[in-house]
């Protein structure tokens, strides 16, 4: 009604929409829209589009895939692989993250650093015959247990392998996000609670822990979908002996079986996707009790 | 009887010498407080005889144990922090109850303290409150709250109203007041708000770069200021400088166009610099009978406060003395010629230490 209300946005300033639009475009370009298209795509191809077994349109692969125990044998063994992963990586993560905060002497802030991100820095097939050196039976590793008249522990070709060559590789992504958390909890909190009475243990149980754990979850997220998709590391340190789902879907790729990829690469993703939404809600939950 | 004691205790960050030989005695039940500008050193101090700063020398003792090699979480202290610190994943009554819990009170018990002290601070019926949704006067509430249901030998607390209005300052300085004569604990309150240590001390000492200038009662500090740091830190004065000569019972100290005389006992015997105190309130505008003092000066500047006016007036020299008069009558305009008179007895003989800022 009034001249101002009446006054358009107009001359140069774009209005909300376009703006956000400008702001979200690219992303949206680069991630959505692909993303949606491979889910049409490979739920298409899952209902048999690109028929290879001459069975016609339908659930035809979706029941192959589940009627198989076999398959349901390896979903499982491969969800227990990134959670193992996970759980050890996030152990050895958190002490970490706990020491580089501590670390006030610049130089040793780089050196810290660098080692542990120099996994990420190493091709993944070079690492991961770097552990297959080490780890076999006559490898490194092994060699020095010898001298202490232990082993030979058989740690390639089998779960053992596959989780320490992931954890190396994957420590760093999960140090960050708690280390960034760490950052943010002021040091008054844990003068707080010695003040009244804690013991140093007390003190992260109580108080640290509480209090980083959101950064602890969000550790857990990626470890565990970066890991439930690898399958690099799985196939050359498990040599073959240690099938995960990952693996499975590559190789039938490789054997162009459309159908049966589509279906396993969608149970890959609706598997990360369960265990994030679970681990979201932990967080939602510890959230809440922190009342921020 | 001491509660608390430190005997030439000093704290030394790297080259940094943050507390210098401190001596300070604090006696049972007292409010004490330790006032000083920022960074002279009371945090340093207070987390000294909380246990989160070892000192580097000297003795620390509490209720006549030495505490410099007992942790922290074993000392019969509690601080109230600057910043607070109030857990955040915890609500009111788990952060009160944090400390009773770790002694392994039964529950009962814990309830029972918790709301007993929820009564005292005034928050009944917050317990299942978030500490974040409280507003900043009901936090500090809960802070104190937190600290006091342990039953500290000693509650110390690090400028825990600073960063609240002023309003809200008044009032809680009240009820801090009600509660330490009420529980009869020990306080140990850092401020670097001279009003607020006078306000609520029993007995307060200034700090300065480290040292302690002097220890005394609020009146003592004010009337009998030892340095003239002190004297310019609490509340304002002019401060005379000048050498001491003696006559007839009576010293003179000179001092650019001042000339101040007072009794020679009043002045130091030795021949050095003495430094005289002469607060505002003491100077007389227009005296209607002779004073033994007296000079002329014009208004500089006029500062209305209600109660009182507070003249800035000019000497002959250029140089400014503050003088502070009842609003009785309405205020003299700037430029007015008058003239000052003080009796013998007004200008007080100090210690020369470093002036303190003038903060207003
Ligand atoms: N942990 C520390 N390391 C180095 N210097 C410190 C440390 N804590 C305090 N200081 C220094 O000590 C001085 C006194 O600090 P503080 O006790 O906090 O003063 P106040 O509480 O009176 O403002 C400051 O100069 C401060 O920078
Ligand atoms: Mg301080």
């Amino acid at each position: 009604m009034s001249a101002v209300a009446a006054a358009p946005a107009s001359g140069r300033r774009l209005s909300r929409g376009a703006r956000l639009g400008l702001l979200l475009g690219p992303g949206f370009i680069c991630v959505v829209l692909p993303f949606v298209a491979a889910m049409a795509l490979l739920g298409a191809y899952s209902l048999n589009l690109r028929d290879t077994t001459g069975a016609g349109l339908g659930l035809s692969v979706w029941s192959q895939f589940l009627g198989d125990p076999f398959n349901w044998r390896v979903i499982w063994s491969s969800v227990q692989l990134a959670a193992l992963s996970t759980v050890i990586t996030i152990l050895i993560a958190y002490p970490t993250a706990a020491a580089l905060l501590r670390v006030r002497n610049r130089f040793y802030l780089v050196v810290a650093y660098v080692a542990l991100f120099s996994p990420l820095l190493v091709s993944v097939i070079s690492r991961s015959y770097g552990w297959l050196l080490l780890l076999s039976d006559t490898g490194f590793v092994n060699q020095t247990f010898g001298l202490f008249g232990l082993g030979p522990y058989r740690m390639v070709f089998n779960e053992t392998g596959v989780i320490i060559a992931l954890v190396h590789v994957l420590l760093p992504y999960a140090v960050l996000p708690i280390l960034n958390i760490m950052t943010q909890v002021p040091p008054v909190y844990r003068e707080a609670a010695l003040d009244l009475g804690a013991s140093g243990w007390t003190v992260f149980r109580q108080v640290t822990l509480p209090l980083t754990l959101p950064g602890v979850i969000v550790a857990a997220e990626i470890i565990f979908a970066l890991s439930i998709s690898a399958f690099v590391t799985p196939s050359l340190l498990g040599g073959g002996r240690v099938l995960t789902l990952s693996r499975m879907l590559y190789d039938n790729i490789g054997l162009i079986e459309w159908g049966m990829a589509a279906v396993q690469a969608i149970v890959l993703l609706t598997t990360a996707l369960a265990v994030l939404f679970v681990l979201e809600r932990v967080n939602r939950a510890t959230h809440a009790a922190r009342q921020d | 009887m001491a509660d608390v004691v430190l005997k030439a205790v000093e704290k030394v960050f790297g080259s940094e010498r943050v507390v210098k030989s401190i001596d300070l005695s604090v006696n049972q039940g007292e409010f004490f407080s330790l006032l000083g500008p920022s960074g002279c050193g009371k945090t340093t101090t207070l987390r000294m005889i909380a246990g989160l700063e070892t000192p580097t020398s000297g003795d620390l003792l509490i209720r006549g144990e030495r505490m410099n090699d007992v942790p922290i979480n074993r000392r019969p202290t509690n601080l109230v922090f600057q910043k607070l610190a109030l857990f955040p994943h915890l609500d009111v009554f788990d952060n009160i109850a944090f400390g009773l819990k770790l002694k392994g009170l039964p529950r009962p018990e814990i309830a029972r303290r918790v709301d007993d002290m929820l009564d005292v601070v005034s928050l009944a019926g917050f317990e299942r409150r978030r500490v974040t949704e409280l507003s900043g006067g009901q936090q500090q509430r809960v802070a104190i709250a937190r600290a006091l249901v342990n039953a500290p030998a000693v509650l110390l607390l690090d400028e825990p109203l600073g960063a609240l209005d002023l309003k809200l300052q008044l009032r809680l300085q009240r009820e801090l007041k009600r509660i330490q004569r009420s529980t009869g604990t020990t306080f140990i309150y850092v401020t670097h708000n001279q009003a607020e240590a006078l306000t609520l001390s029993d007995r307060l000492a200034v700090m300065n770069e480290g040292r302690v200038e002097q220890i005394g009662s609020p009146a003592d500090m004010y009337l009998h200021s030892a340095t003239s740091f002190v004297a310019s830190f609490i509340g304002r004065t002019n401060l005379i400088a000048g050498e001491a000569t003696f006559a007839g019972g009576e010293a003179r100290v000179t001092d650019g166009a001042l000339s101040v005389v007072l009794d020679d006992a009043d002045a130091p015997a030795d021949n050095g610099r003495t430094v005289l105190s002469l607060r505002p309130e003491r100077i007389v505008i227009a005296p209607k009978t002779p004073m033994a003092n007296g000079i002329d000066a014009t208004v500089a500047e006029v500062e209305f406060l209600g109660a009182t006016v507070l003249y800035r007036m000019r000497i002959a020299d250029g140089r400014i003395l503050f003088v502070q008069a009842l609003a009785d009558t309405p205020p003299l305009a700037e430029g007015t010629a008058v003239r000052l008179g003080w009796g013998k007895d007004a200008a007080v003989s100090i210690r020369s230490t470093t002036v303190a800022e003038d903060v207003e």
